[in-house]
């Protein structure tokens, strides 16, 4: 995919040049701007019916509707976010926050660590079996994470980890690995032939070769995948419900036991939401470039 | 793949993008012979026992597993070997059966209109100059979990003229409306759950169809539109045909996802009303962790397994033929 694909590009063409055949007035596009925009309004609706609930009283929520804060501003509360970091669910969206960041940056930085040094022993060193090493991973790649709970909940209890962050971080890292190994092989292929040889008659090493002519250039890749990662670990529900404990859940299991806790406490479950979603839509805003590379790279994940 | 050239592809996208399934270079012979044989074990080691100790070995464990049931109550209770009778009591349990006809009728349903919706907005979305802002509006719920995404849907659907964006909307265009439960209805809840997902995921499509999309060289459009051929004719006969290996893509991972679809369905619904929106990765997780019925669950995950096995062979025959170029 190239750059001019990705939001936050520049265009490619100018709108004329491309729609020979119609007038060049803007009456004749109208229709087109029309349908964009109506998609682009049901697009933002649910996420700004979302933050709207979730700055208002309950006794508000339930007597009127989200939108009529636009001309009630007074109606205006963070009450619902002060309430909801402290005593969401069992331990609140405060530590269950800190709880998503103890989680997820080990199992981005790991896997990542890992999952490279691998790639660039698939991509450039060669060993028995390279090959057919490197197609089991990738078939490895679509087994549904169902077929791991049962063993693997019964491996972390016999050791005693169940419930604990270590749990979650093996099974992200162990499930992210090839994935992570596919993606950065690929990428780490593409680096000249030439730049290894050069490295060695200067008198660098397999380890050297690795931090000082592959990791560097293969920083893009790195960063994609590394906000893939986070992403799927961030925001994953299955992997949590099953190995987290009552003091290391996450947020997205907290959010879900609001949900079961009060069918309509929307106060709490939308400020919970939203919290859950601050930091993915900050890196969204700030990264954009390398956060779209990394999700759609990381369709291909089971 | 020629033997003894060192470079089989260029640096592809080496200045932004890791480039990962329109270019897959197969393994080959080249590499440079690793100084000791203990650098390679350095490097692939940690990363193969992982993945053998924590992915591997639970799959194997977890087919083994789906032949036996539990002797008595609990997880810890002894196995007894059953064949596959597990297997074979799929068909008569009413949860499956439903879940089954349920993960069909999101694969049959969300794929193409996954597909469609995605080659129309990004057509759509080439035309203005607003384009990437346009993209990001539709990419914006990708940075949101399904499980947020599911609360963000449950509000909307909520049977309240206050409360539910959809009732209220109604409720001002129809006179004396009386809210309808969209997750209510055995009939209507699967669809009001496949718009969330399509809500969800159309972003992804849109981008990757969109990124196809500006591939096609503007040389064979405008010879096109030289010849007198009209918009439509140009995105039937060059458009789709050149964007196809992209939409093939962007079909089999809906397909795999819509196989798997659980966090959306388990937070929104929780399988109800009385079991409606069940599907099989939600029978899976109650059969094991709240049933506790560990031979039976492995069973039912081993069906996932099987269901996804085809798309596995798709991705690795696309590996070995883009390799073999």
């Amino acid at each position: 995919m190239s750059t001019k694909a990705i939001p936050g590009g520049r265009l490619r063409a100018q709108p004329q040049e491309r729609m020979v055949g119609h007038g060049p007035h803007w009456y004749t596009r109208a229709p087109l701007h029309i349908v964009i925009i109506v998609i682009s309004v049901i697009w933002l609706l649910p996420t700004v019916t979302l933050l709207f609930t979730s700055v208002r009283s309950i006794q508000d929520i339930n007597t009127s509707v989200w939108w009529t804060i636009l001309w009630t501003p007074h109606q205006f509360t963070l009450d619902n976010y002060k309430t909801v970091l402290q005593t969401a669910g069992t331990i609140g969206m405060g530590q269950a926050f800190l709880n998503s960041v103890i989680i997820t940056l080990p199992a981005t930085f790991f896997p990542i660590l890992i999952g490279a040094g691998a790639a660039y022993a698939f991509s450039w060193l060669r060993f028995p079996l390279r090959n057919t090493l490197f197609l089991t991973l990738i078939a490895l790649q679509v087994i549904p994470l169902q077929m791991l709970l049962i063993p693997l909940l019964k491996l972390f209890t016999q050791a005693s980890i169940d419930g604990s962050y270590l749990a979650l971080w093996i099974a992200h890292t162990s499930f992210g690995l090839p994935f992570i190994i596919y993606i950065l092989r690929n990428f780490m292929s593409g680096i000249p032939y030439d730049l290894m040889e050069s490295g060695r008659i200067d008198g660098a090493g397999d380890v050297g070769i690795f931090f000082r002519i592959i990791l560097p250039l293969t920083t893009p890749a790195i960063a994609a995948v590394a906000i893939f990662q986070f992403m799927w670990v961030w925001n994953d529900l299955l992997v949590a419900l099953v190995f987290s404990g009552p003091t290391t859940a996450p947020m997205t299991v907290i959010m879900l036991s609001l949900v079961g806790q009060f069918g309509n406490g929307w106060q709490l479950m939308t400020s919970a939401a939203f919290i859950s979603m601050a930091l993915p839509l900050i890196i969204f805003f700030s990264m954009q470039r390398y956060f779209v590379t990394g999700l759609t790279a990381g369709a291909v994940k089971g | 793949m020629a033997q003894g050239q060192p470079l089989v592809t260029p640096p592809t996208g080496s200045s932004t993008t890791a480039v990962p399934i329109a270019t897959v270079a197969a393994p080959g012979r080249r590499g440079i012979q690793p100084r000791s044989a203990l650098n390679t074990l350095l490097f692939v080691g940690p990363a193969l026992i992982l993945v053998i100790v924590f992915v591997l070995y639970p799959t194997i464990r977890t087919i083994y597993q789906s032949f036996f049931t539990q002797n008595g109550i609990g997880y810890n209770a002894p196995l007894k070997f059953v064949g596959f009778d597990n297997y074979t009591y799929m068909p008569q349990d009413s949860g499956i059966v439903t879940a089954v006809v349920n993960n069909i009728l999101w694969l049959v349903i969300v794929t193409p209109v996954t597909v469609v919706l995605g080659v129309i907005f990004a057509v759509l979305f080439d035309r203005v100059r607003y384009e990437a802002v346009a993209k990001s509006i539709v990419f914006i719920p990708m940075a949101i979990s399904a499980t947020a995404s599911g609360v963000i849907w449950r509000l909307m659907y909520w049977p309240d003229v206050h409360i539910g964006t959809v009732d209220a909307i109604l409720a001002h265009i129809i006179p004396r409306f009386q809210p309808i439960a969209f997750l209510g209805e055995s009939s209507f809840v699967n669809y009001a759950l496949m718009f969330a997902q399509v809500w969800a995921s159309l972003g992804f499509a849109v981008v990757v169809l969109s990124a196809a999309l500006k591939n096609i060289p503007k040389d064979l459009t405008e010879a096109a539109r030289m010849d007198g051929a009209n918009e439509l004719q140009i995105f039937r006969r060059i458009t789709v045909p050149l964007m196809w290996p992209t939409i093939t893509v962007i079909a089999t991972l809906t397909m795999i996802g819509t196989l798997k679809i659980f966090d959306i369905v388990w937070t929104m619904t929780g399988e109800g009303p009385a079991g409606a929106s069940a599907v099989l990765a939600t029978r899976m997780y109650v059969e094991s962790f709240k049933n506790f019925d560990q031979g039976y669950g492995s069973a039912i995950a081993v069906v996932l397994l099987i269901a996804v096995i085809p798309v596995m062979a798709l991705n690795i025959r696309r590996f070995r033929s883009e390799g073999a170029r």
